[in-house]
């Protein structure tokens, strides 16, 4: 039993890295790589309640 | 599982963290990586400097704590920015320290993490074990499973992985409380030993002072990592109420986790076992004889642990997040997920060095391998500690009070930051007592890693990137 969650564990981390990385590789082919690389780092406006509703749902 | 977000964004927009946290968010991501440490790893100051030295450790090591919680509220809450101690470093100092402080974050993280999944694998063995299995169950995939899952999770989204951990890490912190009441720790007559902290002065003292001093190196297991509340900063929906909040709440539960932890044990194990135990508070269960105390510590070990190791991941990223995005290192690393709002690429990258120093001192059959490890991750830790002293006093030098708001004002000042400044420099004579060597092998590194900003990195540095927070021009300037 213990050998068969071993390779379940291998399965299940390879398939999430896999999923990943394919996403990782996608927005970088999607999006513009000036428009990924650079975010805004302060931003005071406070979030909206639309934000907070979002973040609690 | 994927966090709330306003869908995709648009091109035409500029692209932020996602601010969702609240102050309990806060709390849960700085002891969230900390309480690992009253599981395991904090009575190695019993072995070095007894019983007492052991409480007086997590009491002066609390006062260290103390004093850089509420420094960081300080600082947080004016800059509230990814990075945390980095950006304040650069704010305050300028390139080469930010990117020291940087570099000690994201080791100081990416260490423990992998530390935390050495453990993981290493208690569902134990597990396997108590459930009759006579195999050996191997290490390498239960700790890259927890690596690659925790890391999935926050590659979706900073609100479901704080708030996951919020959950794990106050049913820890409850495990602790249960093992109280369950002996009765107000009554020590009931199930506790006391006789050992009492009568000849070497039951709790057996190394006199020095021993003391010795323990203060480990008594940082009882908060290492609550600075780390910093890095969620920009992910606040108002950082300058989240960030004091949260901390504060943060290093006061750590502070009675400690007190608590260190009384439990103390009463249960005797010192010379406690000094090496593996899994203390584990161990003070099944002391205990309860088939339920045994149970609950068990899954509050492997909680506060998943817990530590989700936190390491969220701040490691961000510190390596925000150093891309000022060109301290390639900007790829500085993105921005378009529809999960997280640094994604930050996330994926250290994936892979998490698990190799996870899996090296199993692959290589050396356990001392992980103490240096976890080593590297403490010392990593109190250089940006003993960093932050220095960036404080410039940092009300260059913004004295009333000149920008702040969210927390730290009170009796300039106290906190000598505090902190002579405690740290007390817990470094204290590592160095014990790990001289890897204390110089690890600032011979940090050298060469500022040789090499300078004479390649620096040219690419943002020029602009020194003051983004929107305060005012700081004073001379």
């Amino acid at each position: 039993m213990w050998s068969a969650l071993e390779i379940a564990a291998w399965v299940l981390s390879a398939g999430i890295a896999l999923w990943m990385v394919a996403d990782l590789v996608r927005v970088g082919r999607e999006y513009d790589e000036d428009f990924l690389t650079t975010a805004v780092e302060i931003d005071n406006v406070p979030a909206s309640m639309d934000d907070e509703e979002d973040g609690v749902g | 599982m994927q966090d709330a977000a306003p869908g995709p964004a648009r091109q035409e927009e500029h692209l932020s963290l996602l601010k969702v946290l609240s102050p309990v968010h806060i709390w849960a991501l700085g002891v969230g990586i900390v309480l690992v440490g009253e599981f395991m790893g904090w009575n190695f100051t019993v072995e070095k400097g007894g019983m007492y030295g052991s409480l007086i450790a997590a009491w002066v090591v609390g006062l260290l704590y103390t004093s850089l919680v509420m420094i960081n509220s300080e600082i947080t809450s004016t800059i509230p920015a990814a990075g945390g101690q980095y950006a304040q470093a650069k704010h305050t100092i300028g390139p080469l320290m930010a990117f020291n402080v940087g570099l000690y974050l994201t080791m100081a993280y990416t260490m423990l993490e992998a530390a935390n999944a050495n453990v993981l694998s290493y208690l569902l063995t134990e597990l396997s074990g108590l459930l009759g299995s006579s195999e050996g169950l191997s290490a390498y995939p239960f700790a890259t499973l927890a690596i690659v899952a925790l890391a999935f999770l926050n590659y979706r989204g900073v609100f479901t992985s704080l708030s996951i951990n919020f959950v794990i890490t106050a049913f820890a912190f409850l495990t602790i409380i249960a093992l109280f009441i369950g002996i009765q720790a107000w009554n020590p007559g009931a199930n506790m030993f006391l006789d050992g902290l009492t009568g000849e002065v070497a039951n709790g003292l057996p190394y006199g002072w020095i021993g003391v001093i010795a323990a203060f190196q480990f008594g940082m297991w009882y908060y290492l990592g609550i600075e780390g509340t910093a890095q969620a900063a920009e992910e606040c929906r108002s950082a300058s109420r989240s960030i004091p909040l949260g901390s504060m709440a943060g290093i006061v539960t750590l502070i009675i986790a400690a007190t608590l932890t260190w009384y439990v044990c103390a009463g249960l194990l005797p010192w010379q076992y406690l000094g090496t135990a593996i899994t203390p508070l584990f161990d003070a269960a099944r002391v205990a004889d309860s088939d339920v105390l045994i149970i609950l510590l068990l899954l509050g070990t492997l909680c506060a642990t998943l817990a530590s190791a989700n936190g390491c991941i969220n701040d490691a990223s961000r510190a390596w997040f925000s150093m891309g995005r000022d060109r301290y290192l390639p900007a790829w690393f500085g993105a921005v997920h378009p529809r999960y709002r997280t640094p994604f690429r930050a996330i994926v990258f250290l994936i892979p060095v998490a698990i190799a120093f996870a899996i090296l001192p199993v692959l290589l059959n050396n356990p001392t391998l992980l103490s240096t490890v976890i080593t590297f991750s403490i010392l990593s830790g109190l250089l940006g500690y003993s960093f932050m002293v220095p960036n404080f006093f410039r940092f009300r030098k260059l913004w004295p009070l009333g000149a920008v708001r702040r969210g927390y004002v730290l009170p009796f000042h300039p106290l906190p930051a000598v505090a902190l400044g002579l405690l740290s420099a007390m817990v470094f004579f204290a590592t160095f007592l014990g790990y001289g060597t890897v204390l110089l092998s690890i600032l011979a590194f940090y050298f060469l890693a500022s040789i090499w900003f300078v004479v390649r990195r620096y040219k690419y540095v943002k020029r602009g990137a020194q003051f983004t927070a929107p305060l005012p021009r700081p004073k001379g300037y």
